[in-house]
């Protein structure tokens, strides 16, 4: 067991957040549209193109690399769909040859889809098996919402099955890498709430010295920081059910937690475009919305731990 | 960073469990003992005996105070293993997990002969002197007094909420040796014998269990300066040392995970696990305690790698007061009104989980320290 990185992990995460200085961030989700962004082709192949999206999953190494370089890419703001490309596909299709952007849906749902608009391959999952679905523009719509991520809706659902049994293993990658990356997105919105309360001023004093916030700040900072361990740990266990499940749970409360403390505490300033926080903020209910699709966390938790099925 | 077991340290984890299937086989209560009964007092010093035997009371102190200097995380597999059981050692985690290394640290020669081969063969139980009436929260306002008299201290004082205090040998006494309002600067640490004339006991009911806390009246006690542990006026540096090891010292949520699995069977016999709101519940419950674990973890990566403190302790705590509310809640609205029958597992859990926010350090304290120390959040 060790908590700090080694020194290949460590190389890992320093270049992908070299290249995410440059090509994400702030300033470059308000050039794609802000909390209606265009998918980031230019980033995405970037990342593509050093491996930082396709490590091959082995025996001891793979998941937690990859779930480590999703996060970076859900704190720095990248429009790119890091988890379903670098956690989910490989981790339910060995080999991955499925073409890339990837997105994921609950088979034959009409609700919008994040990232279906720009993707080539479309992960399904039914009741009991997944399917890969090769998407072209004709199969999608895309849709108006303003929670940060392009949306679309699907309307093609055939493709080359995954086996039977095998919609259960995408559950559980999916937690992973939607729990990954409401850890970064939580981290970056309770670090800017942080540095605003540490500065702003009122009744004479810091924003931030006041108890009352303190407490509620250090609470989701034990969430996130809880919910982070809890899903780098289920990717390193190659997304074991129970823990892809617990990790999606805090996950969930982490997000709910920091989405309404941090703009409570930005006040009126944390809904304006101008200022960065809805740039993370307004994608941590697009992502609870989704971890909720494909079945409450919690049940799955209990059922696969002490009912003996997933 | 990967999150796998050692082998070693699994083989540690079977060979513990082995033994404890063997000592516990019979005897012990579980999560509804009665932590602090006269019962459970005496089953804990039976059973630390055989853990010292066995080496295990003491396992990562350094082998020349009768530890076997194992790692930080067989330390921590020890502990797991303890508290996911209900934590028979009782009041002994105490001594082994932040007073001995205290004394290992601060103390003289003579003490270390005395007080550690004791605690380590697992022979004395110990009560900390810290709480008094007008000293919960802010520790540092403590007034009991020691006046220096030739080689000896005359203490006057009341210590209160002082848990097994009926049944320990010997009390780590914080007492003011400087000036009114010297606050840390005026503290001094006292290693005492409780049957020294003057310090008298007294239980004070509590609804959290019967036997849990005690008031300590000391009234001209006089205790040799050999007794003194650090420098005068400087205890409060001891203290902290040591409160640091108690913050995370305790893996509480194993204990919780270990109710959890009670409540699950207690469920799962009549039925109640398919229920959506059950359901939930236990899955946000397990969760918080695995969040708990975690964070617990990384405490002890830091101690393994032989990191400074930090304030991880304090993240791990608000966690485990965290999942171990989320169980007691949990335990409470399952079994409705069948748990409010005394030594049911709803009425052990719930009137125990009650004391985790507020023991070792309350809740509103570990974040104030998250607060400043992590978010660098201006005192208020």
């Amino acid at each position: 067991m060790l908590f700090e990185l080694d020194a290949d992990q460590r190389a890992v995460v320093e270049s992908v957040e070299r290249i995410l200085a440059v090509h994400a961030g702030p300033a470059r989700a308000r050039e794609l549209g802000g909390d209606q962004p265009r998918y980031d082709r230019e980033l995405a192949d970037l990342l593509r193109g050093q491996g930082f999206l396709g490590f091959a999953f082995e025996e001891g190494a793979g998941p937690l690399e990859a779930a480590l370089v999703v996060e970076s890419v859900a704190r720095a703001g990248g429009v790119v769909a890091a988890g379903a490309e670098a956690l989910v596909l490989p981790g339910v299709d060995a080999g991955a040859t499925a073409p890339a952007p990837v997105a994921l849906a609950v088979a034959g749902s009409t609700a919008p889809v994040r990232f279906a608009a720009d993707a080539a391959t479309l992960v399904a999952v039914g009741d009991d098996e997944a399917v890969l679905v090769e998407l072209g523009p004709a199969d999608v719509k895309r849709i108006e919402s303003r929670f940060g991520y392009p949306m679309a809706t699907v309307h093609r659902w055939e493709g080359r099955s995954l086996g039977p049994g095998s919609a259960a293993t995408v559950r559980a990658w999916w937690r992973v890498a939607v729990a990954v990356e409401v850890c970064g997105a939580a981290r970056a919105a309770l670090d800017t709430t942080v540095a605003h309360v540490r500065e702003r001023q009122q009744f004479g004093r810091a924003l931030g010295s006041f108890q009352a916030l303190q407490h509620r700040l250090a609470e989701c900072e034990v969430l996130i920081q809880g919910a982070r361990w809890m899903a780098l740990e289920a990717a390193w266990s190659g997304a074991e059910v129970e823990r892809s499940a617990a990790a999606a749970v805090q996950a969930l409360r982490a997000g709910e937690r920091t989405f309404w403390d941090t703009h409570q505490f930005s006040g009126a300033l944390g809904f304006a475009v101008e200022y960065d926080l809805h740039l993370w903020t307004m994608r941590l209910p697009a992502l609870r919305a989704e971890l909720l699709s494909i079945g409450r966390p919690a049940s799955a938790l209990t059922t696969a731990r002490w009912s003996g099925a997933s | 960073m990967e999150f796998g077991w050692s082998e070693e340290d699994l083989t540690f984890r079977k060979e513990v469990r082995a033994f404890l299937d063997v000592e516990l086989s019979d005897s012990w209560a579980g999560p509804t003992a009665v932590l602090g009964s006269p019962e459970n007092v005496a089953f804990s010093r039976r059973f630390a005996a055989a853990l010292a035997q066995r080496g295990w009371l003491t396992p990562h102190w350094p082998v020349e105070h009768g530890g076997s200097g194992a790692s930080s995380w067989q330390h921590a597999v020890l502990g797991e293993e303890l508290w996911s059981i209900g934590e028979p050692r009782g009041p002994q985690y105490m001594n082994v997990n932040w007073i001995g290394p205290s004394i290992m640290r601060y103390g003289t020669e003579e003490q270390k002969r005395y007080h550690l081969p004791r605690i380590a063969q697992g022979d004395v139980i110990w009560c900390q002197g810290f709480s008094e009436p007008e000293a919960g929260s802010d520790l540092a306002a403590l007034r009991t007094r020691a006046v220096r008299d030739a080689d000896e201290y005359v203490v006057n004082g009341q210590k209160v909420w002082t848990s097994y205090a009926s049944v320990a040998d010997f009390c780590y006494l914080l007492v003011r040796t400087g000036e009114e309002g010297s606050r840390g600067r005026g503290i001094t640490v006292l290693l005492v014998a409780t049957d020294l004339p003057g310090f008298e006991v007294r239980d004070v009911g509590s609804v959290v269990g019967d036997h849990a806390f005690h008031e300590v009246f000391l009234t001209d006690l006089r205790v040799p300066v050999s007794c003194r542990l650090g420098p005068e006026n400087e205890g409060w540096e001891v203290v902290r040392s040591a409160l640091s090891y108690e913050r995370v010292g305790a893996p509480r949520w194993a204990r919780a995970q270990y109710v959890l699995e009670q409540l699950a069977a207690w469920a799962r016999e009549r039925g109640e696990l398919e229920t959506p709101w059950v359901q939930e519940r236990f899955g946000e419950a397990r969760a918080a305690t695995e969040a708990a674990r975690m964070l617990f973890y990384l405490v002890i990566d830091e101690r393994q790698r032989d990191q400074p403190q930090s304030p991880n302790a304090n993240l791990a705590r608000i966690a485990m007061v965290e999942a171990e509310r989320l169980v007691g809640r949990l335990a409470g609205d399952l079994l409705g009104p069948a748990g409010l029958e005394t030594g049911t597992i709803a009425d052990s859990s719930l009137r125990k989980s009650m004391a985790a926010g507020v023991a070792a350090g309350t809740y509103e304290i570990q974040l104030n320290i998250v607060a400043r120390q992590v978010l660098g959040l201006p005192k208020s």
